[in-house]
């Protein structure tokens, strides 16, 4: 019996947001639905609080084993320490007072309005200030000023960059890819080959180069240079069937995996047999 | 061309296909050592076009221009949906058997829309630090073209909660730094921004029936009773236009289910370059008004909407990064080439 | 009473979906139970598929570990269920081998879950003793944070076997590439289009779109699954067909505008 009460809820619960796709009235339609997904919200905070708890786990093993690494493992538990109780504590948020409306009659020069950034790393200011200022004549003027809570403060000047570092990597990975893997090993990767140098070429406006731009680019069809109108055609024909076959096939795939578990034919929520 | 210059670069063509000849045997340090090295070049490609001033002229694509037309397009939107609803209403009185309460609804729906004579434009910032070189440019764009033409702007995140502090520090960044364009503009009367909410699909679907019902306060905590911006948008009925900007596969579709689908919104998608490949099919099919594709349909947008940005000056790092790629595939291919015809 | 019907039962504007889903559902399990007769389907090789042995004996033979990772997509994402059936096979394979396997996730239910398929593989492998708890666990919530501790991972522990199965974005090079360096045969598999490329230039086998979906079916071999292979490949080609139809009759009405099944056509077809 244990065995077969999950396959049974599986089964009820699909057939019955099937049907709900289809059936217009509202306490169907919406509130159901509704229902069901502040459900997965609640569940997925539970889930996370056992994620923190295997996080937790799996790190202070390393630490007291003094497995190799173990030093990252002590700065992952501090952050995690130091970020939940900082995003715990209330923050101070006040809205953006705005600036002092100021005609522009009555400015001399500039009226370019500017927020500058002050803050302090190991000061004991718990927040970031921020003022509104305006260039009036060549010298500032402040015009009203707000603070953000210490969060923003990590989340502006510490999780904003390395994100954004993380993500650049991509570019130098795909140069060394790009130089190991893009060979002309048959007549398909030299198609890809020809296809990724027109795009490259394409995306970028190629003949503006000093020197060689203008030889590289070779002239312009209906106005637009030769590599965009080659590029716009690869993108918008042979890439969108491309796309679109994908798409159907994936779509299918899906819809075969979705019938199996409804009908209990696979059970990955049983441990897959 | 000279006899000097015709043997100099048959020379250097012979010496760099001697290097490549050995390359391929990987006997050099260049077998070892071609990642380090590939990666500092491309820090130079990069780097060193960032110091130079002078933007780029970027021809604009149909894509772009579609996303630029259909954001001027808003206020005149806004007049025509007036004048059909004043329309309808007067239809409806003309009937024998008028129906009172639809004439209420509509005189309803009609002094909403007369609030904000110049349309809504709603924008949202479903994008990360990790993306946002990208998509950043595209949502100060936006913002600024909406902006200038008096067009009440509403935000919203659907993806993650980390994209908040992100857009409400872009919306504020741009609604204060008016570079002369405008005047500066006053949150909750010229935008508001509501945040992030967790599970998009049915966030969207409930703001097609009440965006108060389904925030109840904006980022800043103040109830949406109270914003004066607010008395003139309930629903969908009263934002002309979407625009969605992700980096993530997926946010999208639901944007075209619920927006274009359901209620029939001008759509317009701001993709990174990777994903935006995947969405050329919807521009074609009509279902979205455009689509911006990466840092170049950041750098479009910037060229067409006359803005001062950033993304026409980064276009200079992008322009020698992609050149050197084509010239290491180049390489590759000669190396592979000399490779093969030894076997 | 069909504008009662239209109101609070069914919705007539989606008529198009319950028969296009009813027609191609029956076809699929019509081949499932076609299947459950005995009768021997053929499924075409898919290289990413024939080589998980050669990997997993590799990653056996060197003593090292094998790494699987199902993607960052949630636990509604079809990608990430047809990834955690591979990695049911893929388990008890392991435990087969007594190979070390790490599975770190982005996601705690996804984790939960497949804490519980990885124990259960196992079981039937009849090596409950082997299984370790800590080998499937929860790195971090964000794309590129878990990027970077897998990137990490990777160059510690320095598996032989890396497999990239399920939903994933921009990360996807940076692990593939992170992946190479380290010298681990890599199996990737996605259905993202955009993500693809990546995958092809950097790992040594890549499962394409639906291949991710066959995988359970190829690998397991039943007969169940097999069927619902060909259900798929079926609907695959009927589609074809119908594409082939409605462009003759489009064109045909351009030619003949008082033939408007063409329009009619795409009617039928539009959501």
């Amino acid at each position: 019996m244990r065995n077969k009460i999950p396959p049974i809820i599986c089964f009820v619960c699909g057939i019955v947001f099937l049907t709900q796709f289809f059936v217009p009235w509202d306490p169907v339609e919406n509130d159901m639905m509704q229902w069901a997904t502040n459900s997965m919200i609640v569940v997925g905070v539970f889930a996370l609080a056992i994620g923190l708890a295997s996080l937790v786990r799996l790190h202070g093993t390393k630490i007291s084993r003094r497995a190799p690494g173990w030093g990252y493992s002590v700065i992952t538990l501090v952050c995690v320490v130091i970020i939940a109780i900082i995003g715990i504590v209330p923050a101070k948020y006040s809205p953006n007072t705005p600036p002092t409306t100021v005609a522009k009659t009555d400015i001399i020069g500039n009226t370019n309005l500017i927020l500058e950034t002050s803050h302090s790393l190991f000061g004991y200011q718990p927040t970031t200030e921020i003022t509104n200022t305006i260039l009036v004549a060549g010298s500032k003027v402040q015009t009203g000023t707000r603070s953000i809570p210490l969060f923003d403060w990590f989340y502006n000047y510490m999780l904003y960059p390395l994100s954004a570092t993380t993500f650049s990597l991509l570019a130098f990975y795909m140069m060394s890819a790009t130089y190991r893997a893009v060979r002309a090993k048959s007549w398909e990767a030299g198609l890809l080959l020809v296809a990724a140098i027109i795009v490259l070429l394409g995306q970028v406006p190629i003949g503006q180069i000093p020197f060689v731009g203008k030889y590289i680019s070779c002239g312009s069809i209906n106005g637009i240079s030769t590599f965009d109108y080659l590029k716009g055609l690869i993108l918008q024909y042979p890439n969108t069937a491309a796309k679109r076959g994908i798409i159907i096939g994936v779509s299918l795939g899906a819809l075969a995996t979705s019938v199996k578990i409804i009908f209990g034919i696979e059970k990955p929520y049983m441990g897959g047999k | 061309m000279s006899t000097v210059s015709i043997v100099s670069i048959v020379s250097t063509v012979s010496t760099l296909i001697k290097q490549l000849h050995l390359m391929a045997k990987k006997e050099t340090w260049w077998g070892r050592y071609y990642r380090p090295v590939i990666y500092f070049i491309v820090l130079l490609c990069v780097l060193i076009p960032m110091f130079v001033e002078k933007g780029l002229d970027i021809q604009v694509s149909k894509p772009t221009k579609g996303v630029y037309d259909a954001v001027q397009n808003i206020p005149r939107k806004r007049q025509e949906t007036i004048k059909s609803v004043e329309q309808k209403i007067l239809l409806e009185r003309e009937k024998e058997n008028a129906n009172e309460e639809k004439i209420t609804e509509l005189e309803e729906h009609l002094a909403r829309l007369k609030v904000h004579s110049n349309g809504v434009f709603l924008i949202c910032f479903d994008f990360d630090p990790g993306t946002a070189p990208e998509l950043a440019p595209m949502a100060e764009t936006a913002l600024r073209q909406a902006f200038k033409n008096g067009i009440i702007v509403l935000g919203n995140v659907g993806g993650t909660a980390v994209s908040a502090q992100l857009a409400q520090n872009i919306i504020e960044r741009v609604a204060n730094e008016t570079r002369g364009m405008y005047e500066p503009k006053i949150n909750g009367k010229d935008y508001l921004f509501f945040g992030f909410r967790p599970s998009p699909m049915m966030v969207y679907m409930q703001m097609g029936e009440s965006i108060v019902s389904t925030y109840d306060t904006d980022y800043a905590g103040t109830d949406l009773d109270e914003i004066p911006i607010m008395k003139g948008i309930k629903n969908f009925e009263e934002i002309e236009m979407v625009l969605e900007l992700t980096g993530y596969v997926g946010m999208p579709e639901v944007w075209l289910n619920v927006a274009k689908t359901k209620f029939n919104r001008d759509l317009a998608l701001g993709m990174t370059s990777v994903s935006a490949a995947d969405y050329f099919p919807y521009v074609q099919s009509k279902q979205i008004v455009g689509l911006l594709s990466g840092l170049r349909g950041a750098a479009e947008y910037e060229a067409i909407s006359e803005s001062d940005g950033i993304a026409v000056k980064r276009m200079q790092s992008q322009t020698w990064a992609h050149i050197f790629a084509i010239a290491l595939i180049i390489i590759g291919n000669i190396e592979y080439f000399i490779k093969k015809l030894k076997k | 009473m069909l504008e009662f019907i239209n109101e609070y039962i069914f919705n007539f504007e989606k008529l198009n979906v319950l028969v296009v889903l009813f027609f191609f559902g029956s076809l699929i399990l019509y081949f499932i139970y076609h299947a459950r007769r005995g009768k021997k389907l053929f499924i075409r090789r898919i290289p990413g598929l024939e080589s998980v042995d050669e990997a997993l004996g590799r990653a056996t033979e060197l003593g090292k570990s094998v790494l699987y990772i199902t993607g960052i997509g949630y636990e509604d994402n079809v990608q990430t269920i047809a990834s955690m059936n591979i990695l049911g096979n893929i388990a008890e394979e392991v435990a087969h081998y007594d190979t070390d396997l790490i599975v770190p996730c982005m996601n705690p239910i996804v984790m939960t879950i497949e804490q519980e398929l990885v124990k259960q593989a196992y079981t039937r492998a009849g090596r409950p003793e082997n299984y370790k708890e800590e080998s499937v666990y929860f790195l971090a919530s964000q794309q590129f944070p878990y990027a970077a501790a897998v990137s990490g991972i990777m160059v510690r522990e320095k598996p032989a076997a890396n497999f990239f199965l399920g939903s994933f974005a921009a990360e996807s090079m940076i692990l593939a590439e992170t992946g190479a360096r380290t010298g681990a045969i890599q199996i990737a598999g996605t259905a993202a289009p955009s993500q693809l490329p990546f995958f092809i230039v950097t790992c040594d086998y890549t499962l394409i779109g639906e291949e991710l979906f066959a995988a359970s079916a190829y690998m397991s071999r039943e007969p169940l699954l097999v069927g619902s292979l060909k259900g798929q490949d079926i609907a695959k080609f009927i589609i074809i067909i119908l594409l082939v139809l409605g462009i003759l009759l489009v064109s045909l009405e351009v030619f003949l505008p008082q033939f408007s099944l063409g329009s009619l056509f795409i009617k039928f077809f539009n959501v």
